[in-house]
């Protein structure tokens, strides 16, 4: 087989691993980036990258986790040279149960039997992206991997290359800030106002 | 059979994220289920995380894939294998 055909039979096995994986890359990259065009040029990079780098891959291995790998580092590449934008929520230190607690306070258990469901649905897509948006980026990351793709914390830690040991305590602390996030956007936009309104109204 | 050790609301609430995502080992999966059996609060806060985990999952992947995003991409990878191959 020439050097070409051989080139052309790859392209052809990288396609058909990457068609199946592209809907979450593409979902990753949007939430990522946070606008469509980057999200686009994000993912375009990434599979130009892979697909040079598509004889380091081991076939039979996890594909998914090994694209993703080169998503987000060309993501990292792209972002260090950009500023995050501060949050104003303080995330330090969030308890454990916070949402938890939060909602009991506020009422929302009395009447719902799923208090969780209840308020996250009344949130809007931007609003629920704005508060993993709002997580400091080591755990932005990793609860990005987590809620958009259910991977597991093997994979989470392979395509970030850290410890399992690691994806797991930032996961759990992640989550903590995310809870206060979530309900400080929903504060903000009188979401929770308009459930106890509601609740006092039904 | 060993019976499952009993775990304290504290240990349950600690870990509920590795038992939400079938994180934990089938001793510790078993300790923590006997909790949520007999502890309402527990149980009520167990329904809480994996329901809030559950909705944030559906409300993120509601996405819309660009129709000519892997042609696109099947283009580029095309344009490479011709340079390569000059």
């Amino acid at each position: 087989m020439s050097e070409t055909d051989s080139k052309t039979a790859d392209a052809a096995i990288f396609e058909s691993l990457l068609t199946p994986q592209l809907g979450a890359a593409y979902g990753m990259a949007l939430r990522l980036s946070g606008n469509t065009a980057d999200a686009e040029d994000l993912v375009q990079e990434a599979a130009l990258l892979a697909f040079r780098g598509f004889k380091t891959f081991e076939l039979g291995t996890n594909f998914k986790a090994w694209f993703f790998r080169i998503l987000t580092n060309a993501y990292f590449g792209k972002r260090r040279r950009e500023k995050r934008r501060p949050t104003s929520v303080d995330l330090e230190d969030v308890p454990e149960r916070y949402l938890f607690e939060r909602t009991a306070e506020a009422g929302l258990h009395e009447r719902s039997n799923d208090p969780a469901s209840h308020l996250v649905s009344e949130m809007d897509v931007e609003q629920v992206t704005a508060a993993i948006d709002a997580l400091p980026e080591e755990y932005r990351v990793v609860s990005m991997l987590y809620f958009l793709e259910d991977l597991s914390y093997q994979d989470i830690a392979e395509v970030l290359d850290i410890p399992v040991g690691t994806v797991r305590s930032r996961l759990h602390r992640g989550r903590r800030m995310l809870q206060k996030a979530l309900w400080h956007i929903a504060e903000e936009a009188g979401i929770i106002s308009k459930l106890k309104n509601e609740d006092a109204a039904s | 059979m060993t019976a499952p050790s009993r775990y304290s609301c504290q240990e349950v609430v600690e870990k509920l994220d590795e038992y939400v995502d079938r994180a934990l080992t089938s001793g510790e999966i078993a300790s923590v289920e006997e909790h949520l059996q007999r502890c309402a609060e527990c149980a009520c806060e167990y329904r809480f995380e994996s329901n809030l985990i559950s909705e944030i999952r559906a409300k993120l992947r509601r996405i819309d894939l660009p129709p000519d995003l892997m042609s696109r991409i099947s283009q580029m990878i095309r344009e490479e294998c011709d340079k390569e191959g000059e």
